[in-house]
């Protein structure tokens, strides 16, 4: 990415996004799914390693961070963890296949669901779990992970349109 | 001289590691910059949805529900207090002693940013440390001007924005009592519409319906805020407490101002 498209793409097509997220949460207090995840690991298959590109995932793991109250560094290196191992895997596989790319939203987004899990129990201190909590739980994990998937996808097809290449 | 220097970084690193996960610098200043952002977000929120409620749907009756529901909260606060201060008479009659009320200065927020997703339940409110409010202080809901109930709990604070753990947050825990019979349990947030009651002892004579008051042993929560009503009461698995669910009395879920109570935590967290 460079600073044509960091500044006159990328930035105001993330506070677009950002805000019809905020607009979309504050009317209906429900979001069943993560925006930023979901924006984040779209937008991976399509940078190089640049500094523009280290801003942009810089960027959306500190959004991602003011949303928790958990330590900002834990996204910030979850999503770089994302970004550099996607950038190790281009040298390895060829990583244009659309299997490729599910399988890689499909890990890293496993792999944000365990972390959250952990989290949430974490925080979490019932003395009974009963049936009810976890059907729920379970309904709720595999419509975040669909979800954000189906947003993935779509974030991915609306960027490429836009940036119009393959890497940049 | 190499070992040396390998030291010097793994002392600087291990330092720099520390302090961005204390103090996290990043969100203050990312949050102050945001904070006219979520500001104009939050109103143009609001706009939108006060235009869907009143051009999409009974304009008259959603008024009137609104205004009997504002009401009877109201009323329901005013019973819970009277309730509450018939018991304590009660009581003081036979110790002969009367404890003076507390008040605590308030603060009023606006809501600019619901940071809602399947795990967790929080806001972040459109005020900071520098108008007073620190962690733990209790947050209500304004209704009418008048708080009615408790809706969480301030968990985060930067200069001019703070973030509150809403009741149903698994992170929120409160010692409450059931009104009518005044047994204490503990609340529980659980990331789901309802919150979890438990520890309520077997003995006691609660039902579904009850209303449930916070019963200030905690030292967070002042004695006899209304948080709300008892649903689903059973018996624990291990068949030593009774367990159930509590609908919050406050609809969490269309908020947009809240009322801080300045009360200094008595506790550490």
């Amino acid at each position: 990415m460079d600073g044509k498209i960091f500044f006159n793409t990328f930035l105001p097509l993330l506070i677009i996004i950002s805000f019809l997220k905020g607009v979309f949460v504050y009317i209906t207090s429900y979001s069943p799914l993560d925006f930023y995840s979901a924006f984040c690991l779209a937008l991976i298959p399509l940078l190089s390693l640049n500094i523009y590109s280290f801003l942009s995932i810089f960027l959306l793991s500190l959004l991602k961070a003011l949303e928790t109250y958990y330590a900002s560094l834990l996204f910030i290196v979850l999503y770089f963890l994302f970004f550099l191992s996607f950038q190790h895997l281009k040298k390895i596989f060829k990583t244009e296949t659309k299997f490729f790319l599910f399988l890689f939203w499909g890990i890293s987004l496993l792999l944000l669901i365990i972390i959250k899990t952990i989290l949430f129990f974490d925080t979490l201190s019932l003395a009974v779990l009963d049936y009810n909590f976890w059907l729920n739980f379970i309904v709720k994990i595999l419509g975040y992970f669909f979800l954000t998937f189906l947003f993935c996808i779509g974030f991915y097809i609306l960027f490429k349109g836009m940036i119009g290449q393959t890497h940049v | 001289m190499r070992k040396k220097w390998a030291l010097f970084i793994f002392i600087f690193f291990s330092a720099s590691l520390l302090f961005l996960v204390k103090s996290d610098p990043f969100k203050g200043v990312f949050g102050f910059f945001l904070k006219p952002f979520w500001n104009f977000e939050s109103i143009l929120s609001e706009k939108i949805k006060n235009f869907f409620s009143s051009y999409f749907f009974l304009v008259e009756i959603k008024r009137e529900n609104q205004k009997l529901k504002e009401e009877n909260l109201k009323l329901r606060q005013e019973l819970t207090y009277f309730v509450e201060r018939e018991i304590l008479y009660q009581k003081l009659e036979k110790l002969y002693k009367i404890e003076p009320p507390f008040q605590y200065p308030q603060v009023v927020a606006k809501i600019i940013y619901k940071a809602v997703d399947p795990f967790s339940d929080q806001i972040i409110i459109n005020k900071g440390s520098k108008d007073g409010i620190m962690p733990q202080m209790p947050v209500l809901a304004l209704i009418a001007n008048e708080g009615v109930g408790l809706v969480g709990q301030v968990v985060e604070t930067h200069k001019n924005w703070s973030r509150i753990i809403l009741l149903t947050d698994p992170s929120f825990a409160a010692d409450v009592k059931i009104l009518r019979t005044q047994d204490r349990a503990i609340l529980k947030g659980k990331g789901e519409k309802y919150c979890s009651l438990e520890f309520l002892p077997l003995y006691s004579e609660a039902k579904t319906g009850d209303t449930i008051i916070t019963s200030g042993q905690d030292l967070i929560y002042p004695e006899g805020l209304l948080v709300g009503t008892l649903t689903n009461l059973s018996k624990d698995p291990q068949g030593l407490f009774k367990k159930g669910e509590v609908k919050p009395a406050v609809d969490l879920y269309n908020l947009n101002w809240v009322v801080i109570l300045l009360k200094i935590p008595e506790i550490s967290m």
